[in-house]
């Protein structure tokens, strides 16, 4: 290629980019807040424990799945991710598969919430919002669908009060927080490089200082997670986005949600932190909640563990290393493609439909 | 000013003794007035150096206190002074530290009806300047690893000519720039130098916002506003309270539970 057809082809490339940037911007700016809606799935009200909330979401077709299932999402983001948009939602999609879904809503923890452990997040509000939807169907246990950190969460449940639950799903859920050291790789498991960085005496500080771990720190770690794609976001990506209205919303709502970040309980975090980051107690056989060690080998219920391979904020090592640690015979693994939330607001109904037909048969 | 009360009895003994008399006939008992003249001499010239015996003697008080004062406190605190010098004192971190020692150093018995002296405002600056040094030092990280993208990305860009495939478009080299950045940074996240350092700056940032608190809480004790202290307490009571009552309803729940049994038991849908 001569001088002059790369200078043609450069001018060429610079006004295509322009001409995108104009369109893009044309396309922002006819969006207003308001015209940013998440989580538009009809829900009640079902349950309120001080800032929590147990919802249900309303279910209008025909049930293929008696057991309800409860839902339980991380601390550290909004449940309502979950529940993006009408045609990127994997709790509408279960709710048209069949299933009775509620949703274990964390609400945004202030100052007074500090003190909240793993003991008041599971035996606490978890427990209570089993039996309420025990109690609403006349069931003596149900299902639990736990999310990430929402996963480490049920999988607690179940081992304490095995007799409650008549399945659990884990999705994303990191069991041996350490085993990202045995596959390391550039692209996944930055959150517990960075964990392990800091003494306990550095975490107890932070929370001291802070009270709660403000959203803020998650919202940096996943900036230096993927550092680029932050760098990014708002010259490239939302040009890229700003092409057509559809994909312009998609990138809205995305943002809307991420820039919704709770923060984190003190007491919570400090053995999120601590426990299970650093010491890795879990799978140890360690971790104590109320005063009761989690054995992993109480649980005994059929079990989906979910995982990605490409996910890179919980290394699928940690999630796989479930198997042999729990004592159920009916024990599956379903690996997805696609990133730690991007499973989760694709369009695709397979991981929702797959999650009903395992339900469907147990 | 008053004078001491030894001071005061100084003055009056010499004004008494003080006054000129005619020189006596040296008869008996004019040698005993004169043995009583040589007395009242030594008693004036007593009289005379008492002042400045006293003097002395407060000079060698103060002497023997700098002496203590110098024994307990100096050494320690001339130690500290000297550390002001070193260098390695104004890296990052070493200030507030080196503040705190300083505060037990000088620090005195505490006293009822005095104000108490304290160096906190100090040490919030201490510690902001501790925050500063160690920004300065991420500056210093960061600003090289730029020059490192720089050069990986010209690497590339050289390997790719010699291998026949030079950039064609700009939008090309923007995404080998892009992937450049990308696995830098990443690889710069993870290294153990940035780990140290995010670490330290991290602690430096959450002990300015402690040492901060310390001011707001004297400022909201002034203000009669209850300090995050006081409600750090209260929630915590709160928090016992909630507990409390959530395991009352558990046992109100399993109660009602007992009286009438669930429809169907576990074992799924």
């Amino acid at each position: 290629m001569s001088t002059d057809d790369r200078l043609f082809s450069a001018w060429t490339e610079l006004a295509d980019f322009g001409k995108r940037v104009a369109l893009a911007t044309s396309a922002l700016a006819s969006v207003r807040e308001a015209d940013v809606r998440i989580a538009e799935t009809p829900r009640q009200e079902i349950c309120r424990l001080g800032g929590r909330t147990l919802h249900r979401l309303v279910r209008t077709g025909p049930a293929r799945v008696s057991t309800p299932v409860l839902v339980t999402y991380a601390m550290v983001g909004h449940w309502n991710v979950l529940d993006l948009q009408e045609d990127r939602s994997f709790l509408r999609n279960l709710v048209e598969a069949g299933c009775d879904i509620y949703v274990t809503d964390w609400g945004h923890p202030t100052l007074a919430d500090q003190f909240d452990d793993f003991d008041d997040l599971i035996n606490g509000y978890l427990d209570s919002f089993v039996d309420v939807i025990c109690e609403r169907h006349g069931l003596a246990a149900i299902t639990l669908l736990g999310i990430c950190q929402g996963g480490l969460l049920s999988l607690c449940y179940a081992a304490l009060h095995p007799d409650k639950v008549s399945n659990l799903i884990t999705a994303v859920t990191p069991v041996d927080f350490h085993a990202d050291q045995n596959e390391e790789r550039i692209d996944s498991g930055f959150m517990n490089v960075w964990t392990r960085s800091l003494t306990a005496d550095d975490i107890d500080l932070l929370v001291k200082a802070m009270g709660n771990i403000p959203g803020e720190v998650g919202g940096t770690m996943f900036s230096l997670m993927t550092p680029l794609r932050t760098l990014a976001k708002y010259n490239l990506t939302l040009v890229q986005a700003g092409q057509s209205a559809d994909t312009l919303m998609n990138f809205l709502r995305m943002e809307k949600w991420l820039s919704d970040r709770p923060d984190h309980t003190g007491a919570a975090a400090q053995q999120w932190l601590k426990e299970l980051y650093q010491e890795n107690k879990l799978v140890r056989g360690e971790l104590s909640v109320g005063g009761r060690l989690v054995h992993l080998n109480a649980i005994d219920m059929p079990v989906l563990n979910i995982y990605s391979e490409t996910d890179t904020v919980i290394h699928p090592l940690a999630s796989k290393a479930m198997r042999g640690r729990v004592a159920s015979k009916d024990y599956t693994e379903l690996p997805v493609s696609g990133g730690h939330i991007g499973i989760f607001v694709a369009r695709s109904k397979k991981l929702s439909n797959s999650i009903a037909d395992w339900l469907g048969k147990h | 000013m008053t004078k001491s009360a030894p001071a005061a009895e100084h003055f009056a003994n010499r004004d008494v003794a003080a006054p000129a008399q005619p020189a006596p006939a040296p008869t008996p008992a004019a040698e005993a007035a004169a043995g009583a003249a040589t007395t009242a001499h030594a008693d004036y010239l007593q009289q005379l150096f008492a002042p400045w015996t006293a003097m002395a003697g407060m000079w060698n008080s103060w002497l023997q206190t700098a002496e203590v004062v110098s024994r307990e406190r100096g050494l320690e605190s001339s130690k500290l002074l000297n550390r002001l010098w070193d260098p390695e004192l104004w890296r990052a971190g070493g200030l507030a530290p080196l503040l705190q020692e300083m505060q037990a150093v000088f620090s005195l018995p505490r006293f009822a009806d005095l104000p108490s002296f304290d160096l906190s405002a100090i040490k919030s600056s201490a510690s902001m300047l501790d925050v500063m040094g160690l920004v300065q030092q991420y500056m210093a990280v960061s600003i090289p690893l730029w020059l490192q993208i720089s050069r990986n990305f010209q690497g590339e860009i050289a390997r790719r000519a010699e291998a026949g495939k030079p950039m064609a478009t700009p939008g090309e080299a923007l995404d080998l720039w892009n992937n450049v950045v990308d696995r830098t940074l990443m690889e710069f996240n993870r290294s153990g130098d940035f780990a140290r350092l995010q670490q330290r700056l991290l602690r430096a940032l959450t002990e300015y916002r402690l040492e901060l608190r310390k001011l707001g809480e004297k400022s909201s004790q002034l203000l009669d506003m209850p300090t995050r202290s006081e409600m750090t307490e209260v929630y915590r009571r709160m928090h016992a309270m909630q507990r409390e009552l959530q395991e009352l309803r558990r046992q109100v729940r399993a109660q009602q539970r007992h009286d009438t049994p669930a429809v169907s038991s576990k074992g799924g849908s």
